[in-house]
């Protein structure tokens, strides 16, 4: 695994500066009677894990909904490997990247979690033997192994967000370094075990070439794990900058609007709310 | 683990289908015969089994098999499972159109064989049908796309076709009347070899559609965004499962009349047996679908032999009870 000191700086990445995954230009997209998202640029490396930062109703989800390619923006485009998104069907899409969304509604579905997990799948050829042993191996990692022949819909929030984070990796597999993944509040539900598992595997995922985008209500994780963090606030993008700038007192109080501490802990600096 | 128990449960019910199938083919109005004599008959008897008894049997089969597919393959699109002609406003539709042609057709002088075995009550409830199910899908996607309102435009479109025919009810006349009523009644009496090649052609091109597309109606199971995510083509694929199911469903309602549940309670059944996994959801809910309506026919011919129960009466008093049992374990479901 690559120490963190050599991934700071998205900019000083060693892989090709010209190259983007993805590129968003001019979005406009009404998110509701209120609220307007505007994004003149955004853009992912090759490589990068960029972190999606700011409160709730940001347009965090919104601007992931149309990077994904799950929503067409009224008006903008976003290219993605070379392509206008517009132009690349499902089946190219998922070869590509994977989502974990925020919420899956709760309905039941009546499929186990291996099957749920299983449905990576429908974008790879992979033999059944092959399916079978990765699904069993990232449920392992994920400490779901026990729960694969459960309903779906009767697992814990937190098991429902492992068993698609186990997806998208499953869809991941072995197509790495052209791969993006987008993640929405993944570790919303998880306990700190737990979280750690998925945070074992998303910088194994990175080590080997995957691009990751995640929204992240963590600012010390983000700090932390990410190499670029993105603020948005009122359906905008605020500021753009390296991840560990984003341990800065009066920046984290206006994008929050409310007081922060910053704390030194070893090597490490956290940023608190003291409320 | 791997699929060995799922596919010996499918054999297990390929089996008593097959046994079901045979047993409906020896029991009837006219005369029953032994297993064994089945496939020795001569002379009248022959005639019986071949003309009447086997295309009868025959497109018992195909109606019930065609019907528990339609019933899932309907579940997934609007992830609900509750959603079945009835509840979708499909049959309303179909009764509507085909109370119109029969009434038309009364002013106009003709009268339709039977009520169910003219061209023209066929062709105008499949109509009937295909209009219900797509009003209730535009409606349904102009009101947000989200579940609840598909179902609820479903239960208005039924409440409308309903009331329409009410209208024509009353004012039919008593010949009219009889061939709505046997209509709505539902029953397998227009079994005749030309209707069977049709139920069997869009049954079976409606199951082979819906197989190859196993998977992807696995995705579809968890909403229309995440089954994007995977790499499902979600409009386009959704679009050719509608109109599999339009074709496959109006072309048996209008056969049929209106037979209810059998596209509700099969693919429930088969889905405590084998699973939601489409790959055994489906042949397991042909089977059991062909089983129940077969059984049903059967009781429906013997019964009150030589007259017949109508088969929607039947259907209906097995099925409604269990749709009862599924709406409130669906609740208590929710709700935990």
């Amino acid at each position: 695994m690559r120490s963190r000191a050599d991934v700071t700086g998205a900019n000083s990445l060693p892989r090709d500066p010209k190259r983007e995954v993805l590129r968003a230009a001019n979005i406009v997209h009404r998110i509701n009677a209120q609220l307007t998202l505007q994004v003149a640029e955004f853009c992912l490396k090759p490589g990068e894990f960029v972190a999606v930062l700011g409160p709730n109703g940001a347009g965090k989800t919104t601007l992931m909904n149309i990077l994904s390619g799950g929503l067409k923006p009224r008006q903008g485009s976003v290219s993605f490997a070379g392509k206008n998104l517009r132009d690349l069907q499902a089946p190219e899409l998922a070869a590509r990247r994977a989502v974990v969304r925020a919420s899956s509604d709760g309905l039941a579905t009546g499929l186990t979690a291996r099957e749920v997990i299983e449905l990576a799948s429908l974008s790879q050829r992979i033999s059944q033997r092959l399916l079978h042993t990765l699904t069993v191996a990232y449920a392992r990692a994920l400490d779901l192994e026990a729960r694969l022949d459960a309903d779906f819909g009767v697992l814990s929030s937190g098991e429902k967000q492992r068993v698609h984070f186990a997806r998208a990796l499953l869809q991941a597999n072995g197509r790495e370094p052209e791969f993006l993944l987008l993640l929405d509040e993944p570790f919303a539900h998880l306990d700190a075990k737990h979280a750690q598992a998925v945070t074992r595997e998303l910088l194994q995922l990175k080590d080997n070439g995957a691009t990751i985008i995640c929204i992240l209500h963590d600012i010390n994780y983000a700090a932390h794990h990410a190499d670029r963090v993105v603020l948005m606030k009122r359906a905008g993008v605020v500021a753009e900058l390296p991840a560990k700038e984003i341990m800065n007192k009066a920046l984290l109080e206006q994008i929050y609007e409310t007081p922060f501490a910053i704390m030194r802990q070893g090597k490490k600096t956290y940023a608190i709310s003291t409320n | 683990m791997f699929g060995h128990p799922r596919s010996f449960k499918i054999s297990l019910l390929a089996a008593l289908t097959a046994a079901v199938f045979l047993l409906a083919l020896s029991i009837g109005a006219a005369r029953d015969f032994s297993l064994p004599s089945l496939f020795g008959t001569q002379g009248f008897d022959r005639d019986i089994l071949l003309d009447i008894r086997l295309p009868r049997v025959l497109f018992a089969f195909f109606a019930g098999a065609g019907l528990a597919l339609t019933g899932v393959i309907m579940q997934c699109l609007f992830r609900n499972p509750l959603a079945e002609p009835f509840l979708m406003g499909t049959s309303a539709g179909a009764m509507l159109f085909a109370i119109i042609a029969i009434f038309a057709a009364g002013r106009l002088g003709i009268h339709f064989h039977a009520g169910l075995s003219g061209l023209g009550p066929a062709l105008f409830s499949f109509i009937g049908a295909a209009l219900a199910f797509s009003l209730v899908l535009h409606l349904g996607r102009s009101t947000g796309g989200q579940v609840q309102f598909v179902l609820l435009a479903g239960i208005a479109i039924n409440a409308i076709a309903s009331s329409a025919s009410g209208v024509f009810i009353f004012m039919a006349n008593d010949r009219e009347l009889r061939d709505i009523t046997f209509w709505n009644l539902g029953s397998y009496g227009a079994a005749t070899y030309p209707a069977v090649a049709l139920a069997a052609v869009v049954t079976v091109a409606a199951a082979v559609v819906a197989l190859v597309m196993h998977r992807r109606l696995d995705a579809l199971l968890l909403g229309d965004l995440v089954a994007f995510d995977l790499g499902v083509k979600v409009k386009q694929d959704r679009r050719l499962l509608f109109i599999v199911v339009v074709i496959c469903q109006g072309a048996l309602v209008s056969l049929t009349g209106m037979i209810a549940f059998i596209a509700l309670v099969a693919p429930h059944l088969a889905r405590m047996a084998v699973g939601a996994t489409h790959r055994a959801l489906l042949p397991a809910s042909i089977l059991i679908g062909a089983a129940i309506s077969l059984l049903a026919d059967t009781f429906a011919r013997k019964l009150a032999a030589p007259a017949e129960i109508p088969l929607g009466v039947l259907t209906g008093i097995m099925g409604a009870p269990f749709f009862l049992y599924m709406l409130v374990r669906h609740k208590t479901r929710s709700e935990a």
